[in-house]
């Protein structure tokens, strides 16, 4: 078998420790069976990396890892994957992003990067085509993420390249220390950036100047003309998305008494409509923004009202992009905001804005901030401890500990470990939110069954992008589901996780499934490999990286005990709003998943199983 | 009276961020948006205007005090005067997240 497009079968390998670069081949067999993205990295984790690994020593790999759409003209053919062990939990990560970055590491001839080692001192990567030189970054080192980039492109000379790059919280490995690219796009989740800052890696920057070869141009035209035409009649991608970004949600969640509010103590914010996506677009909103060969255009560009500037400013900050900053996105804006119980939309601005420059995932931290605010408020901690009030609601607090945190100052080193190991060091554990040590993204468990159990068998820690259930459950597509209800949501969830693996593995994004099917995509892969992939084999790609990443996660010792929800969630009933009594029902759902699985009882594959998958 | 809160795109549209609707049911409180935002909302809020009695749209969610009338009786789900009703446009197609 070899390669007739879409993938370019050659890996990049960069030995850190003794600074040398390799290419090799791809395998085709692996392209095939496991597509590209978060497929080909699971597998090359599988084969190469011991579970057992420091996620911050040297021995673990950083991967970065495009699929065979990434870079060709496929709407939202943008995507690039991350994958390796993550410091926040253990598991195997896979941690998402767009911009321009995965293209241009595509269009310089490489699938894959693979970073293994440690440099003795701090360096960045330049890749120009075939040209590729580790460069001194002592002088970039401690800098944010914007100079970072605006420094590199000065000192290569190519404007036009991009950059994904480390701030000081991957520097200090923050636990959740995201990798940023074209300075908003991040690989946000599970400490992937706290991976890179072990490395002494601070930045590496692409440009290709070659194109994308696809086996079947005309097809592939044909395919992604068609996609396209589905997405500019599919209302949501058309004009919902583009007018309010996935912060159209705030409201819509909160309506449905399922926006975790105050560490997740609440399931209604009194403060939603002030941080929500119609406020954002009535007095901040500059501008919408694309990623790479998107048609939708969710992002946001926005500024801090004129009330909050002087208090927290843009124009005269240090790290302010032309007076303004992109998002927030939902999640963002729920867990600096309602979980924090904020309602300062320019304060969430202004944490956003310097979580991007310093490089942290704003779910886990703003989560963190909450866990340390309801610790506050137990007087367990003292304003001495965190060096200033911590009581909900204090935008002040907010933006000061996420700052403090990126640098690791002061209280920040203790939120910079996230909210599992937090609430454990004083005394309290049952303030961690999450799942295998991740936490929770924006959606109450409680109040949306299927999320409960998304999050719980997420194979990186609890996630919304991996079963994202809300869609039945909220949205009402492609039927609607009762959310207070447990059944059919196993079916649902494996269902779920199955196609968005497989799209995660295209190198599309997924926000594309608001408007097209998987029917709409499968087309785009086989035009552009040249295989004859249908909906079902890219559903079984799907299914056999799931169940590559679980079985990795049990060699690292992440048994089927921890797909389980936090005591909050299951024995205390929501107090309040539309969803009030409810609490997540786990154990009527998680046999029938590892069934819909074909796993065992308790939920391992099994060897039928594996085999039928190919996976030996 | 039933307070109804409008999101998103629905507010220019009806031209209100909210509105107040003395109306018995789901269906007679649709009527009070369309005699306030106009005529053009019917083909929003129903699939075809003209049936008798027409369907709702497929884009069209409502919540009566945070439960979809999906789960309740429709646009016949009787409205008390303290009733919370939510109205919106989702406009999702395709397999949302996958």
């Amino acid at each position: 078998m070899s390669f007739q497009g879409g993938w370019t079968g050659c890996v990049l390998r960069v030995d850190l420790t003794r600074g040398e670069v390799r290419r090799e081949e791809l395998d085709p067999r692996h392209a095939r069976d496991y597509v590209g993205g978060r497929g080909i990295g699971a597998r090359l984790l599988w084969d190469e990396l011991d579970p057992q690994v420091d996620p911050l020593s040297p021995e673990n790999l950083l991967v970065f890892a495009t699929g065979p759409l990434t870079g060709t003209n496929a709407s939202c053919g943008a995507r690039y994957m991350v994958v390796t062990k993550g410091p926040l939990t253990g598991c195997i990560t896979t941690s998402n992003s767009g911009g321009r970055w995965g293209p241009e590491l595509k269009f310089a001839g490489y699938d894959l990067l693979v970073l293994e080692g440690r440099s003795s001192t701090p360096v960045y990567l330049w890749i120009l085509d075939d040209r590729v030189e580790l460069r001194p970054a002592e002088h970039l080192w401690g800098k944010g993420v914007f100079e970072t980039e605006d420094e590199i492109r000065r000192e290569t000379g190519v404007a036009d390249c991009s950059i994904a790059s480390i701030g000081p919280a991957g520097e200090n490995t923050v636990l959740y220390a995201a990798i940023m690219n074209d300075k908003f796009r991040a690989a946000g989740r599970s400490g992937v950036g706290a991976v890179m800052g072990s490395k002494n890696l601070k930045a590496i920057a692409v440009r290709g100047t070659g194109g994308v070869r696809v086996a079947d141009p005309g097809a592939l035209m044909a395919a992604q003309w068609a996609q396209k035409e589905v997405l500019s009649k599919a209302p949501l991608t058309s004009e919902g998305l583009p007018a309010y970004g996935t912060l159209a949600l705030m409201n819509v969640i909160n309506e449905h008494g399922a926006l975790p509010t105050r560490n997740y103590k609440e399931a209604q914010f009194e403060g939603a409509e002030n941080i929500s996506g119609e406020e954002l677009a009535k007095t901040r909103l500059a501008a919408n923004k694309a990623c790479f060969a998107c048609t939708i255009a969710c992002g946001r560009v926005s500024n801090i009202s004129n009330e909050g500037i002087g208090r927290y400013t843009l124009k005269t900050s240090p790290r302010n992009w032309h007076h303004a900053t992109e998002g927030p996105e939902y999640e963002n804006a729920w867990s600096l905001g309602a979980d924090c119980g904020v309602d300062d939309l320019d304060a969430i601005l202004k944490s956003n804005l310097i979580c991007n420059d310093l490089g942290m995932d704003p779910i886990s931290l703003g989560a963190t901030i909450a866990a340390t605010m309801e610790l506050y408020e137990m007087g367990v901690l003292t304003d001495e401890q965190t060096g200033m009030p911590m009581p909900f609601g204090s935008g002040d607090a907010l933006v000061a500990m996420t700052e403090a945190t990126g640098y690791r100052r002061g209280f920040g080193n203790e939120i910079a470990q996230g909210s599992k190991r937090l609430g454990e060091k004083f005394g309290h554990p049952e303030v961690f939110m999450g799942v295998k040590g991740q936490e929770f993204p924006a959606y109450d468990p409680r109040a949306l069954q299927g999320m409960g159990l998304g999050y719980a068998t997420s194979n990186r820690g609890a996630c919304h992008l991996r079963a994202y259930t809300v869609s039945a459950e909220v949205v009402g597509e492609p039927e609607p589901m009762d959310p207070r209800a447990t059944e059919g949501k196993a079916q649902l969830t494996v269902d779920m996780q199955n196609i968005s693996t497989a799209i995660d593995a295209t190198g599309l994004c997924l926000f594309l499934t608001f408007g097209n099917t998987l029917s709409d995509l499968t087309p785009l892969v086989a035009a552009a490999t040249g295989i004859a992939y249908t909906d079902d084999d890219l559903v079984r790609a799907g299914e056999r990286i799931w169940n590559r990443e679980r079985m990795w996660n049990l060699r690292a010792g992440i048994e089927p005990s921890e797909d389980k929800l936090p005591k909050r969630m299951l024995e205390d009933a929501i107090p309040a709003g539309p969803a009030k009594g409810e609490v997540n029902r786990l154990s009527e759902m998680l046999p029938e998943y590892y069934r819909a699985r074909g796993w065992s009882d308790d939920g391992r594959p099994g060897a039928e199983k594996l085999a039928d998958l190919g996976i030996g | 009276m039933a307070e109804v809160k409008l999101l998103g795109g629905l507010r220019s549209k009806v031209g209100s961020e909210s509105v107040k609707a003395d109306a018995a049911d789901v269906r007679a409180m649709l009527d009070v948006l369309i005699e306030k935002g106009g005529q053009a909302l019917t083909v929003l809020f129903f699939e075809d205007p003209q049936a008798k009695p027409p369907q709702p749209h497929r884009d069209l969610r409502i919540l009566v005090n945070g439960r979809s009338i999906a789960f309740l009786q429709g646009l016949e789900t009787p409205l008390e005067k303290r009733d919370k009703v939510t109205v919106h446009l989702s406009g999702a197609r395709g397999f949302p997240g996958g």
